[in-house]
């Protein structure tokens, strides 16, 4: 009964092009990403410890409330020795003596004054505090202007019972106000990247073989010569879909094995959400090859070049490759870019919906496309 | 003999190209019915109709007593067909592709597993079970498609020209599987472009030309369609093939002359002249004034390629007619 799903996978699991994109493909893929990625983790230099100065020449509301925040947590920091100076000369005078690294002269609202030393490497960190400074102070003012009084009572710790949260310290953040979320996972980029490639695998590999299958089977004769036994047509094209899934669950399986075990990939965070995701990886595979395979039967010359085109320029603009490359309006309706994002979404966020959504959608167009498939296939000029 | 198929006032059309126009005849059970003409006359497509993988506009045609139009299902069940390419999965070894398109017929267990020993044996590949198409010679893979076609013991085989490209040996071991498959009792629907094939295997043959029917009998019974014509064969030596269908042409327009035609293949010029021609020293004169040296002369009486010619107006395969 399932001849034609046997045989689809007998020649899955010989033919070397269906070994290359099923299995060589997707290892090749995540390991030269995985080990670029795994480069790109590494420090290009030690930054070892900052001695930093800071001397504030104006201070305002907004200014003390951010210095409290912002100072104290930094001060916290292990790698910074972070020491008060007495005005601005003072800051300079210590940067060019080398007692101290760098020092920030505080002039707010105005402006922050860098003061570099010798090092770039420490100037660069020290810059870079100074512009996270700036957006501390410039969000501190916004709040000032909107609820001042209630944030001088908070700060001051005044007789409406007023008490300073201790920003410095992890976990004190006032629950009321921000949410904390902890990832329990030291994330690398390949978690990401894995998943994106994988998407990519599902579509390439995905499309490939649907179209080739079917095109190559038309073009040899194998497939008149299956349509000339009592088989219905429709459940020729139904066992050519199932013969397809086995594939579609290899390279999914296999391109989140190889990230995991040979990179120490992640992606969701329980067990479930993992099998979800994995359904839904699959599921995506299996769709593109189904609605690829009713191009196959459509088409009159080899598909195989026009469908990596179309296929890569399709990744590209979906910002598979790169994701600063994005064309508004086009870009986030693009199928591959619609997936990798509910991918995240779970991934990330553990949550669940836009997946599901995905799934749902994959397995209409697998549906429709095994209806459009065996229609087609009964349009007998198909394959006389 | 009982007839197997029938084939009444079959029409197909492909737009404005009526690729089939009409076209009656009956197969006899247990016989080899060769089916000749020339590209485009309407033999693939009258081939397709019968195996159920296109449809037809108008007529009627019953295999084993089953209505083509209503019992499909039916029919597909009793046909095998060898089509002309080598329609086999090159992943698989023999012996799996013949278990798997005999399986699709039904066939399982036991039961499958002897009709592929006998298939594989009968086209003499029972040593050869295990090679993948791919390690196979032409004439190996043709005699595998052939297996593949009889696997399910059809009663009625369609086979489109199964020796295309293969060697003597293995296209005597073909020929001779095709006379025991007669002789075991399966009727056999059988074209080629090779006419002494289809001359030595053949029962009766069917000459189709623009989709209609030609003429449909035995050997003999197509020759006696010419009767009044010989042909003259001229041996002609040139590198010049423009220069030799020229004066082919030219002796096609002298009197007495029916059709001159030159065979690249065979560096001939077949010219058919009128019986009442006796001297044909003038068929001569206009090849020899041209400078093109005639090494050899011979007559002969028609025979099925001659009656082929004069019937459709066109070569089996790749001569050119003028």
């Amino acid at each position: 009964m399932l001849a034609i799903l046997k045989q689809c996978l007998l020649r899955l699991f010989r033919s070397p092009s269906s070994i290359f994109f099923v299995l060589i493909f997707p290892s090749l893929l995540i390991f030269v990403l995985g080990n670029m990625l795994a480069n790109l983790d590494n420090p290009d230099w030690t930054l070892g410890e900052i001695k930093l100065g800071y001397a504030a020449a104006a201070v305002d509301a907004p200014y003390e409330a951010a210095q409290q925040i912002f100072f104290d947590a930094l001060a916290d920091h292990e790698f910074i020795d972070l020491k008060r100076m007495d005005g601005q000369a003072a800051a300079e005078r210590a940067v060019n003596s080398g007692e101290i690294d760098a020092a920030l002269s505080l002039s707010l609202p105005d402006g922050i004054t860098v003061y570099e030393g010798d090092d770039a490497v420490k100037n660069r960190a020290v810059g870079l505090i100074a512009q996270s400074f700036a957006r501390e102070y410039a969000a501190a003012e916004t709040v000032y202007a909107s609820v001042g009084d209630d944030v001088d009572s908070r700060l001051h710790g005044d007789d409406k019972g007023g008490v300073v949260p201790d920003y410095g310290k992890e976990g004190a953040s006032d629950s009321s106000l921000v949410e904390s979320r902890t990832a329990e996972m030291s994330r690398s980029m390949l978690d990401y990247y894995a998943v994106a490639m994988i998407v990519m695998i599902a579509f390439i590999g995905g499309a490939i073989s649907g179209a080739v299958t079917m095109y190559t089977d038309r073009m040899d004769g194998t497939l008149r010569r299956v349509l000339c036994s009592p088989k219905t047509r429709a459940s020729v094209f139904v066992e050519y879909v199932l013969g397809a899934l086995p594939q579609s669950i290899l390279q999914t399986a296999v391109a989140m094995a190889v990230a995991t075990v040979f990179f120490g990939a992640h992606y969701a965070q329980t067990a479930a959400q993992n099998l979800l995701l994995f359904g839904a990886l699959t599921l995506v595979g299996f769709a593109v090859t189904t609605l690829f395979m009713v191009i196959g039967l459509a088409v009159r010359t080899n598909p195989y070049m026009p469908l990596m085109a179309i296929l890569w320029v399709s990744l590209f603009l979906s910002g598979t490759f790169d994701k600063s490359i994005a064309v508004g309006g086009l870009t986030e309706h693009m199928p591959a870019y619609v997936i990798q994002s509910a991918a995240f979404d779970l991934t990330v966020f553990g949550r669940e919906e836009k997946l599901l959504a995905v799934m749902g959608v994959c397995a209409v167009v697998a549906a429709l496309s095994a209806v459009a498939g065996a229609l087609l296939l009964n349009r007998k000029k198909v394959v006389s | 003999m009982n007839e197997i198929v029938r084939v009444e006032k079959l029409t197909k059309r492909y737009g404005d190209l009526i690729a089939v126009d009409g076209l009656s005849f009956e197969v006899r059970e247990g016989e080899i019915f060769g089916f000749l003409g020339p590209n485009g006359a309407g033999k693939t497509t009258t081939l397709n109709i019968l195996t159920t993988l296109a449809d037809f506009d108008k007529g009627c045609v019953t295999i084993a007593g089953y209505d083509l139009g209503k019992n499909a299902r039916e029919i597909k069940a009793l046909i095998g067909l060898v089509p002309q390419e080598i329609a086999l999965y090159s992943e698989l070894t023999a012996e799996e592709n013949v278990s798997f398109f005999a399986s699709l017929y039904g066939l399982k267990g036991r039961v499958l597993k002897h009709a592929v020993q006998d298939a594989l044996e009968f086209v003499g590949l029972g040593g050869d079970a295990k090679k993948r198409k791919g390690k196979m010679s032409g004439g190996m893979q043709r005699r595998l498609n052939i297996a593949c076609g009889i696997a399910h013991g059809p009663k009625l085989i369609v086979m489109d020209e199964p020796t295309v490209g293969v060697d003597a040996r293995s296209r005597e071991h073909i020929m001779n599987s095709i006379r025991t498959l007669r002789e075991r009792g399966a009727t056999i629907i059988y074209t080629s472009h090779y006419m002494p094939e289809v001359q030595d295997i053949a029962d009766r043959i069917a000459i189709i030309d623009k989709g209609r029917l030609v003429a449909v009998g035995t050997e003999n019974e197509l020759l006696e369609y010419v009767t009044d014509f010989r042909t003259i064969e001229l041996d002609v030596s040139s590198r010049d093939g423009s220069a030799l269908r020229a004066s082919a042409q030219t002796l096609g327009a002298l009197p007495g002359v029916r059709r001159s035609v030159y065979s690249e293949a065979s560096g001939m010029i077949r010219v058919d002249v009128d019986l009442n021609i006796s001297d044909i020293t003038p068929v001569l004169r206009p090849i020899l004034e041209s400078g093109i040296r005639v090494s050899g002369v011979r007559t002969e009486a028609p025979d099925l390629e001659t009656t082929f010619l004069a019937l459709t107006g066109g070569a089996l395969n790749e001569e050119v007619n003028l």
